[in-house]
């Protein structure tokens, strides 16, 4: 029995993107990663999260919005649109690295709604180097898993 | 947390996931998002607020009347959203809105019931208890071997707290559920409060004497259809100090619906909070282990003369029908949904 909701998953503006081209070459990959979020999502294990800068940036907004029929999308408000405005006071090095809003908000809704991960095609986020820290032990014949808080890692501040 | 790369092939898209910082870079690292400033402050305030009903609860014992309680459950949520988005608070209100309204319906039901004055259950439902249990009357059994009037013993207690974890239990994996998932506290309201609307449908339909009334014991109602039963389920409270709580229960039931017996609410929760959290159990020892609890509450609900076996059995058969039935209609909802996003795509197909 897989726990309802036990999984999370962020997509963003560049997965949408690949949808939405046809010519995209990108799009095989996309799709068939798409069927297996649908599946998960029809099981009930997971929550497909996403964000509504994240859909108005896409080259298609309307019907990003429907194809995200699936997923929660987050507005970018209150504490995470704070938090971005901070990121781009302090961490001048990463904002130097060209990240826009959509990005940041990607990144902080990661960290600030524990989500367990990241769909996307944007190397700008790897190079953020988010970080899955899992620990599978096996103890008395029994597996268990313990999943760590995810951490993102930016250059040092000050 | 894992960065993901829309690859087929899963092993490429997971470098070095056990470990560390993909980045090769020597430079010391550190967190790039801060922790939300109102946390500490969140923390604090909750911790304080549990302390205080700590206390509370040694002095004055469990708050019981429904009302009360969502004052008290609201304060707590307040706290616990200190320094959230405005639209989170809208939701909250929302949130509480329906929560009220829910045991207002509850508290209601009591006076639909006297008004509406359907005939009140007594052979009927003992009748079907004595069905299954082969002629015999349990609470009447069960007191006769187990009660002694002169020492509480230890099933006594055990019973009497099992009991009384009808009034904080579910109340607690509530609050918990809002704090830390808004979207199991969804799934889990809206089975809730399916059984709580059922149940106050079922008390005003079929208003049922409990076997302590049945045995005889309300003066405003006198019947005479059991052997006598004694209410006893203060008993263990009193033994282990806890008199605030049974002052409190005793003063309650001045003005608790007395034949709302049927469906038992208590069996139903505690059954309810245990399959609730059935699939975060993957060992079945331990779901077994949980399963205790419903078992040991439809046992002392029976030996405490408050509910009749069948009441129990009818609480746990509406509990699995609620979550069957909310399992099909969430399925059903993502199926629809899926149904949107695939049209969409496929509106683009060349």
């Amino acid at each position: 029995m897989i726990p309802p909701l036990s999984k999370s998953v962020l997509v963003d503006q560049t997965f949408f993107d690949a949808l939405l081209r046809p010519d995209d070459p990108r799009r095989a990959v996309a799709l068939v990663r798409y069927e297996e979020l649908l599946a998960d999502y029809e099981s009930g294990s997971t929550l497909i999260v996403t964000h509504d800068h994240a859909l108005a940036e896409t080259v298609d907004p309307a019907r990003a919005r429907r194809i995200a029929a699936i997923c929660d999308v987050v507005p970018i408000d209150g504490d995470v649109r704070r938090e971005i405005r901070r990121i781009r006071a302090d961490q001048t090095a990463l904002v130097a690295a060209g990240l826009d809003d959509s990005q940041l908000a990607t990144i902080v809704l990661l960290v600030r709604r524990h989500l367990d991960e990241l769909v996307s095609f944007d190397p700008a986020l790897r190079e953020a180097a988010i970080v899955e820290r899992r620990r599978q032990t096996e103890a008395a014949g029994r597996r268990f898993r313990t999943r760590r808080r995810g951490r993102v890692f930016g250059p040092e501040r000050g | 947390m894992t960065a993901v790369e829309p690859s087929i092939d899963r092993g490429n898209a997971e470098p070095d996931a056990g470990t560390g910082p993909i980045s090769t870079s020597s430079t010391p690292r550190h967190s790039l998002v801060a922790r939300d400033p109102f946390t500490r402050a969140r923390i604090t305030l909750v911790s304080g607020y549990v302390g205080a009903y700590v206390v509370w609860f040694v002095t004055q014992g469990v708050i019981i009347d429904r009302i009360s309680v969502t004052i008290a459950v609201v304060v707590l949520l307040v706290l616990a959203n200190v320094g959230r988005p405005a639209r989170r608070w809208v939701g909250l209100a929302g949130d509480v809105i329906l929560y009220a309204l829910m045991w207002l319906i509850y508290e209601e039901s009591r006076g639909i019931a006297d008004r509406i004055g359907m005939p009140l259950q007594v052979e009927s439902v003992r009748n079907i208890d004595r069905a299954l249990l082969f002629g015999n009357d349990a609470s009447v059994v069960l007191q006769r071997h187990f009660y002694d009037a002169r020492h509480v013993r230890w099933y006594d207690v055990v019973g009497s707290l099992v009991y009384m974890s009808h009034y904080w239990l579910p109340i607690a994996v509530i609050v918990t559920l809002w704090i830390r998932n808004r979207r199991q506290w969804v799934r889990f309201m809206r089975r809730f409060a399916t059984v709580v609307f059922v149940g106050c449908i079922m008390f005003i339909v079929v208003p049922t004497a409990p076997p302590w009334m049945a045995a005889g014991g309300d003066r405003q109602i006198p019947l005479s259809a059991l052997e006598p039963v004694k209410r006893i389920t203060w008993r263990g409270w009193r033994h282990v100090g806890l008199h605030g709580f049974a002052h409190a229960w005793d003063t309650g039931r001045d003005w608790l619906n007395n034949v709302a017996a049927m469906p038992s609410l208590h069996a139903a929760f505690a059954l309810f909070v245990v399959v609730f959290a059935f699939p975060w159990v993957r060992r079945g020892p331990v779901r077994a282990a949980m399963l205790i609890l419903p078992v040991t509450m439809a046992t002392s609900l029976v030996y405490f003369g408050e509910h009749y076996l069948v009441d129990a059995v009818a609480a746990w058969i509406l509990v699995g029908l609620t979550f069957l039935g909310w399992n099909r209609v969430e399925r059903a909802q993502r199926r629809r949904r899926i149904a949107r996003s695939r049209l969409a795509l496929a509106e683009l197909a060349p």
